[in-house]
């Protein structure tokens, strides 16, 4: 009989929220995570706001060695670290202790957008170039290389099964879950720690300045910024943070009584090749909508099956795109279009962390079955009006059943992500 | 001076053994081996190296961080360079 994949724990550290009961709150409550950024100010950035997220340091301090946690300075790695230990536990495992062997049949997959673009290296850097490469210190080459983040967060855990990183720009974190999601079916793990990381700061978020793609209109009222779907969006805010899973074969969760969030019931991903549309920057919507029906081919469902989508949708001009998309890919009509919401309007874009931050949300939103709401849209966007009507952009919270919900993201580099989820029933 | 030097040179070890293991005030002797003793990383001794430099504002060439040994090893070393200044 084949194998079925589960979600037994989660854990994210998000700019409106930090550690799952926190988070959860935020996102029932449209809490915003974004607030003025003082560096982005001095520096003179056209965007102001963003999303820093805050978290409890000395838990971080009880996680790692001293000697690790001294110099650690990192921190998208620090993110990790939070979010990967939380979900680890809250899947009611243990971190291997360091006298023992690994954990043989757990593994991780844990992406990074941009692990060196931290502000942290500006001072690295500086250093080095005023007084010599010695000077740097031994802790560079592992805070800035992509397995960096998985590499400290498994000092952590132990784990002994495949541990790597990957990297897919937005679609980092939701690409992560269907690496280990495709293992597990595999039979090659029982279990994978997924997830994704990325660099907070003015290094990062100044490049996407530099490609004028930031919000500034919202200047004065940061809360107000991220406005996916809305008709005067006016780019995306940025933010950082991290969001982490557990993924786990379904005998091995029941064998040991875990508590179940959901099950992957499909994952695929595909890429434009740049091609008919699709750009370094831009989807080609034909490989995203591919990625959506392979999706509903491979839970072997229809599109009216869908309850809710969980979109990508990053409060620029591509929504109303995104929208046609979802709207051809699952073949619904602007009279039964679903629910569809997106986290961005509480957290801006989180880059390489959006799709495993959203991901947390969108398994939140199954197990407890709930729609949190979208923010900041006084006026839908004209366009979205007319290919849906206003009925599934809801700016409030509903409580309702849900049995199943597609998450997807679109990346940079044309890739796309996309996710099914369905409700598990004991 | 070398009792100066050595509860200098403490603080900075402090930040690189781990605590559980290792008790700050128990294993930190002159005798103490900084690797085989206190448990440090070989890439911690790099870091704890630049610390000193900078602590006490000298310089340590890489051929001598090899030599390094036991903590009075370091504390002597480090009272040479400071004579040399």
């Amino acid at each position: 009989m084949s194998k079925r994949v589960v979600i037994t724990g989660l854990g994210v550290i998000s700019p409106n929220g930090s550690g799952l009961v926190e988070f959860e709150e935020a996102i029932r409550n449209g809490k915003s995570g974004i607030t003025y950024d003082q560096t982005m100010i001095e520096l003179n950035s056209s965007c102001h706001i963003t999303g820093r997220p805050t978290f409890d340091e000395d838990k971080l301090r009880q996680l790692l060695p001293s000697g690790l946690y001294s110099k650690l300075e990192n921190r998208a790695i620090k993110f990790a670290c939070l979010a990967g230990a939380e979900a680890w536990k809250d899947a009611g495992l243990d971190f291997t202790p360091n006298n023992e062997n690994p954990d043989w049949d757990s593994g991780m997959i844990f992406g990074v957008g941009a692990l060196a673009m931290g502000e942290f290296i500006r001072d690295k850097i500086n250093l080095g170039y005023e007084r010599g490469p010695r000077k740097i210190g031994s802790r560079m080459v592992e805070q800035t290389m992509n397995s960096g983040a998985m590499t400290y967060l498994n000092k952590i855990i132990g784990l002994g099964n495949l541990v790597a990183s990957n990297s897919n720009a937005c679609s980092t974190g939701t690409e992560a879950a269907i690496l280990g999601y495709e293992r597990i079916l595999a039979g090659k793990a029982k279990r994978m720690l997924c997830g994704s990381t990325e660099s907070e700061g003015w290094i990062i978020w100044g490049a996407f300045d530099g490609m004028r793609i930031l919000c500034s209109k919202f200047n004065d009222a940061p809360e107000k910024g991220s406005r996916p779907m809305a008709a005067d969006a006016a780019g995306l805010v940025p933010g950082a943070g991290a969001g982490a899973y557990v993924l786990e074969d379904l005998d091995s969760a029941l064998e040991r009584g875990a508590r179940i969030y959901g099950e992957i019931v499909a994952g695929q991903v595909t890429n434009g090749g740049l091609r008919n549309g699709g750009s370094i920057t831009a989807a080609n919507s034909d490989a995203t909508e591919r990625a959506i029906k392979k999706s509903l081919d491979e839970a072997n469902i229809d599109g009216d099956d869908i309850d809710l989508i969980c979109g990508h949708l990053t409060s620029t001009i591509g929504d109303p795109r995104e929208i046609a998309t979802w709207k051809r890919a699952l073949n619904r009509t602007k009279e039964n279009f679903p629910t569809i919401n997106t986290l961005k309007s509480m957290t801006g874009h989180c880059l390489g962390a959006s799709g495993s931050i959203e991901m947390v949300a969108t398994v939140l939103q199954l197990h407890k079955q709930f729609i949190h709401p979208n923010i900041n849209i006084e006026t839908l966007h004209p366009e979205i009006v007319s290919l849906i009507g206003t009925e599934p952009v809801t700016d409030r919270l509903i409580e309702r059943d849900i049995t199943y919900v597609i998450k997807a993201n679109l990346a940079f580099g044309d890739s796309n992500s996309c996710l099914i989820f369905k409700k598990w029933n004991e | 001076m070398s009792h100066d030097i050595k509860d200098r040179l403490k603080s900075i070890i402090e930040n690189y053994i781990d605590e559980d293991e290792i008790d700050v005030n128990q294993e930190i002797l002159p005798d103490s081996h900084i690797i085989e003793d206190l448990g440090l990383d070989s890439f911690y001794v790099i870091d704890m190296i630049i610390d000193i430099e900078n602590e006490f504002e000298i310089t340590i060439d890489n051929d001598t961080i090899m030599t390094l040994g036991t903590i009075q090893s370091v504390i002597d070393l480090i009272s040479e360079k400071l004579q040399e200044k």
